[in-house]
């Protein structure tokens, strides 16, 4: 029934009428549960019907007492089991902009779904819709739904899904279709029909089914959840036929829908582990290197003890949060130059083992000079291994490491600090033990020396990202926060420069580098925190703000509590220096590289923008001591449970 | 400070949507002579920062580093790390040099014990004295990566300061020492601030190990 979670909206529903799966029965009826979820009107006074179902008094088959309904209603329809599917799978929120082929399945999440859910979080694009699924799954450790229109919904939405694919997300991908010529209106539907929608997505998702009854479609959806869930987590997809949602259920004690199971991660094989525990035990400078690593407290406290038996230095890539920054082992992506001290490279679930022990010169020849030494051991955990597709390349190079290891980080973790213990003798931890005093001294270096960076062009305006990261840093460090942003858009400064200890202290970043990804993640990302109790706060590009920027109005037609906090440097910069590099490579024009790649003429108002869509907003802020202040009010909004958004003229980075 | 050597100059097209570049792409427009305008005209911000503050994601830190603009005039022709280089079809000798003359005058804008904002995140055991027994030179390693890596290069091989790889076949430790603690003009002068003389030593020590290190 519910687009939001917002208490103050709720209807109380007894569980004897909502009981998921097991009340698959009757719906109630719309009057019963219809409920404005925008905020805007308050919520209408319980019907006549409602209050007899509270009482229990509804009968659950409505033909028993009229059999001559299906000629004039369908009191079953077969999208209501779809959502009862949904439901069981534990699926909390369905992201969509409405489209006719799912009528059927919106009229359910509408009229029946209840507050059980699955709630509707409703958005002005399907790219949107995808990725706020991506934030959300990373935030609150359960998959979100989004339901696309046909074809064409699908193709606003492969955009997004693509970046999940690339960033190991899980999210449930439900394609309306009308499968049946027979069942199609002339026109539109035939145009909005394939024969095989998910051709459009395939080659970045894990697995898609087209069920052809509703059977079908429960042991498809429980199926496709399992696999994105089981690593290297992903999207799946699954088709929701128009003919399905739409039929009458003719019985509903012929369907049933399977329990979720949780599959038992892949954990590494016992005596490879054995094997790694012994080159790390041996290795006079390891580095660990993290990349996609944790995804629980349990894991990140997993990987400390790791890190500690050896003071082994943890090179955190963040594409998750695996490691508190405020740990003296934690090192930065900016300290990716270590890898040329360490004699053993231990990667944990990277994104790219080539790329971290190499790097790579962008010049009129492209050339590699290898970052790890040639006499260093090398190590992989991972589930790179254990499934991937030809297509998209994002696998990244070809890195050949002396041991590879197929299986979950987290499940392998216990395993492998039981082998490194049980190796460590006494000699060999009195060896280690000083390591540690020189990490702890190496840690507090960085971090003065980034304090003391962050100082140049303090006062400068535009202002320095550094400033931005620092200032609101002030503000919300006693707070319930969390970075939803890709924590290396400003330059990484709160990598550097905030105390991020909890594994949801930040989510990482795209995967797929496709932009409009900030925006809309940071919405999904601020509905999970909203859930646990704490607000976002995202740093946010004005360029990928600019390809989504739909997404402001649902962060306030659902009231999520997220800070905005826009570096607007008015221009695509990265390709500004794209384009810097041409004309510098070419001899020519080197003064004109913001042709085309700069936001101007006219300029946007960006403020304004946010404004038209019910969101809180200030700016253009470019006087750094007017900033502290505009954040001061902006939290005030944003503490109160509501978006807020800041234009700030900032530093190209 | 620095706000103040940017100028509304800098400032104003910024605000204006950056339309200061289209403008000046034009037929027949009057070349700004100013080194700072022509930082901004030739795309130096773009990875440099408008204060110089640089970025890891970018470019480094020119402000505050002591380049002069001899230095800066050579690099930025023959530019050794993954900066492009500005040939003179790009970038005429005048403007280079009048960029060269504004980048050597970039200052950090304010003390870093002036905001207080920063000084608190400071670590709490910056001031303790730092090992010197570390058997892989551990302290050498940092203070370079803190103080010299900006210039010369994470691994020595140079960048807008020159290489250091064959200062272990050409010095001494004591003569890489004293060069340290009395350097040219070009270089500036990191002792004994921000590097104590007494951790001069091992930092001299892990730059001749340069010579000694595989490649």
């Amino acid at each position: 029934v519910s687009e939001v979670t917002d208490p103050r909206r709720r209807f109380f529903l007894k569980g004897s009428v909502l009981a998921g799966v097991a009340a698959a029965a009757a719906p109630l009826t719309a009057k019963a549960q219809s409920t404005d979820m925008s905020g805007r009107s308050p919520a209408p006074a319980p019907s006549p019907q409602l209050k007899v179902a509270e009482a229990g008094a509804v009968k659950t088959d409505q033909r028993a007492e009229d059999p001559d309904a299906l000629r004039e209603y369908v009191p079953d329809p077969g999208s209501d089991f779809m959502v009862d599917v949904l439901r069981a799978a534990g699926i909390r929120h369905v992201a969509l902009i409405p489209g006719s082929t799912f009528r059927g399945f919106q009229e359910s999440l509408i009229n029946y779904a209840g507050e059980a859910g699955p709630s509707m979080i409703v958005c002005v694009h399907e790219e949107i819709s995808a990725a706020i699924a991506h934030g959300y799954a990373k935030v609150s450790g359960e998959m979100m739904a989004c339901i696309v229109h046909s074809d064409v919904g699908l193709q606003h939405a492969s955009m997004a899904i693509y970046d999940a694919w690339c960033d190991r997300a899980p999210m449930l991908v439900l394609a309306a279709n009308i499968l049946n010529p027979g069942q199609r209106r002339p026109g539109v539907e035939w145009t909005h029909t394939m024969q095989d929608v998910a051709t459009i997505v395939r080659d970045f998702i894990k697995w898609d089914d087209t069920p052809v009854s509703l059977q079908h479609f429960a042991e498809s959806t429980m199926r496709a959840c399992q696999f994105a869930r089981t690593g290297p987590s992903a999207p799946v997809l699954i088709i929701a036929d128009a003919d399905l949602q739409e039929r009458n259920i003719e019985d509903r004690t012929a369907l049933s829908i399977p329990a979720r199971v949780e599959v038992v991660p892949p954990e590494g094989e016992a005596h490879a582990v054995d094997r790694l525990a012994a080159m790390l035990v041996d290795a006079d400078r390891p580095l660990i290197v993290t990349d996609r690593a944790v995804h629980t407290r349990k894991g990140m406290d997993d990987l400390i003890g790791l890190a500690e038996l050896v003071h082994a230095p943890v090179l955190d890539q963040a594409g998750r949060m695996n490691v508190p920054t405020t740990h003296y082992l934690y090192r930065s992506p900016h300290q990716t130059r270590i890898v040329a001290d360490c004699d053993l490279m231990l990667g944990l679930e990277l994104s790219d083992p080539w790329g971290t022990a190499n790097s790579y010169a962008d010049l009129t020849e492209r050339t590699a000079t290898r970052r790890l030494k040639a006499t260093a051991k090398s190590a992989l955990i991972g589930t790179a291994n254990l499934f991937t597709k030809p297509n998209v390349q994002d696998l990244q190079r070809y890195f050949t490491a002396d041991l590879t290891i197929a299986g979950e980080v987290e499940a392998t973790l216990p395993a492998l600090i039981a082998a490194v213990t049980a190796r460590l003798t006494p000699d060999r931890r009195f060896e280690i033990a000083p390591r540690k005093v020189l990490r702890e001294q190496e840690h507090d270096a960085i971090r003065a020396a980034a304090v003391k960076q962050a100082a140049v062009g303090w006062d400068s305006s535009p202002i320095t990202s550094a400033r931005v990261a620092v200032e609101l840093w002030d503000l919300i460090e006693k707070d319930p926060w969390a970075l939803v942003s890709d924590p290396m858009i400003l330059s990484g400064w709160p990598l550097l420069l905030w105390d991020l200890t909890e594994p949801y202290h930040h989510v990482g970043g795209s995967g797929g580098f496709g932009i409009g990804y900030g925006i809309s993640a940071a919405v999904g990302a601020a509905l999970g925190h909203k859930e646990k109790g704490r607000y976002g706060v995202a740093f946010q590009g004005d360029g990928d703000l600019m390809m989504l920027p739909g997404s402001l109005w649902t962060l306030a037609h659902h009231e999520l509590p997220l800070l905005v906090v826009l570096q607007n440097n008015g221009a695509w910069h990265q390709e500004f220096m794209h384009i810097q590099r041409m004309t510098n490579r070419r001899n020519r024009g080197a003064d004109r590289a913001g042709v085309g790649t700069q936001i101007s003429n006219p300029a946007i108002h960006y403020a304004d923008m946010a404004r038209s869509m019910g969101v809180y907003a200030e700016g253009p802020i470019s006087d750094p001591a007017k900033l502290a202040p505009a954040m001061r009010r902006a939290m005030e909004v944003v503490r109160a449970g509501k978006p807020a958004f800041l234009d700030v003229v900032m530093e190209p980075r | 400070m620095m706000a103040f050597k940017l100028g509304t100059a800098l400032i104003a097209p910024l605000l204006l949507g950056m339309a200061g570049i289209a403008i000046a792409a034009g037929p027949g427009r009057e070349r700004p002579k100013s080194g700072a305008a022509l930082y901004q005209r030739y795309g130096c911000y773009g990875c440099h920062g408008y204060s110089g503050a640089g970025s890891s994601s970018s470019g480094p830190t020119l402000a505050d580093r002591g380049f002069d603009a001899v230095h800066v005039f050579d690099y930025v022709r023959q530019p050794h790390g993954v900066m492009p280089p500005y040939h003179k079809g790009a970038l005429s000798d005048a403007d280079l040099q009048a960029i060269a003359n504004y980048t050597a005058s970039m200052m950090a804008s304010v003390a870093l014990a002036r905001i207080p904002q920063l000084t608190r995140l400071l670590p709490k055991a910056t001031s303790a004295p730092m090992a010197t027994t570390a058997p892989a030179n551990l302290l050498g390693a940092t203070l370079f990566k803190t103080n010299c890596a900006g210039c010369h290069g994470a691994t020595g091989a140079g960048g807008i300061g020159p290489s250091l790889l064959e200062e272990g076949h050409t010095r001494s430790v004591a003569l890489i020492e004293a060069f340290i603690l009395q350097p040219p003009a070009k270089m500036p002068k990191l002792s004994p601030d921000p590097i104590p003389e007494a951790q001069v030593r091992p930092l001299a020590e892990y730059v001749a190990a340069f010579a000694t290190r595989p490649r």
